[in-house]
């Protein structure tokens, strides 16, 4: 498991992002987040990417 | 002006899976025309990466900074080297440039406000200075996620999150705390994020 959310590699994150990611995976993305900023991040990156999907 | 490509005659690797439109404009962007390279640069900055620039706009410098001023930092960062940033994107399983850029953006500006916080305070010569410019960004996240906190409603995903993420809590501790095992802690924290993610993106402050 990956220790931080810093350390996700971009293929990861964006996989996550466009819920594609299988459960497990998206478990080790969740669980390397070790600060009210990483939260705070992953969050504000998730809800952008809604936004441009439902403009889409 | 005809500015579209076609997509099948480039190769972009073996395990590059770029879905065609972004592979258009990742080429119009690296176009040696400046007319078709402008045209694609507007595209991405003024279309495609709209909502998630006006998201980093009003959420992370709370509309004090100009959507242009945003897309200037961002360009100059990308264009290096002839947009060599863009050969890192690789689409992966259909993920798309916008994906990809949106965690390139949030990283870059996240950066760049918290170097600027610094700066402004090192102007100031004190050390106070520097200490409450931190502080105050990070009072921000601390306020902004405990307001999402309240509207969650299992409280023990909160609760997990606030021991693991603001007080340092590890898996193991909070096991014992919340008596029950590590991995159903892990569990639980994964639920929490979810969750918490929803939540955020329902606020009608956003």
């Amino acid at each position: 498991m990956t220790n931080k959310f810093e350390d996700i590699d971009n293929d990861m994150l964006s996989l996550f992002l466009e819920d594609m990611l299988p459960a497990t995976k998206q478990m080790s993305i969740t669980n390397s987040l070790k600060t009210y900023k990483d939260l705070w991040l992953l969050a504000n990156m998730y809800n952008s990417c809604e936004v441009i999907r439902k403009k889409k | 002006m005809n500015t579209r490509f076609n997509t099948s005659t480039f190769l972009f690797g073996n395990k590059r899976q770029i879905n065609h439109i972004d592979a258009e404009i990742i080429l119009g962007i690296k176009s040696s025309d400046p007319a078709i390279s402008e045209f694609y640069v507007k595209r991405l900055f003024y279309i495609e990466l709209k909502a998630l620039l006006t998201t980093i706009q009003y959420s992370l410098y709370k509309g004090t900074i100009e959507y242009d001023e945003l897309v200037n930092e961002l360009y100059i960062h990308l264009s290096r080297n002839n947009w060599d940033a863009l050969d890192s994107y690789r689409g992966d399983n259909k993920a798309r440039l916008s994906t990809w850029l949106s965690r390139v953006a949030w990283r870059f500006f996240m950066n760049s406000y918290r170097k600027s916080a610094r700066m402004t305070s090192d102007e100031g010569s004190t050390l106070d200075c520097v200490k409450s410019a931190e502080i105050l960004s990070d009072v921000d996240i601390r306020m902004d996620i405990e307001k999402v906190m309240k509207m969650m409603p299992n409280r023990r995903y909160a609760e997990v999150l606030k021991l693991n993420l603001y007080y340092g809590y590890s898996a193991e501790d909070i096991a014992v705390i919340l008596d029950t095992t590590v991995s159903n802690v892990y569990n639980i924290k994964h639920r929490a994020v979810m969750q918490f993610i929803s939540i955020y993106g329902q606020r009608d402050d956003v």
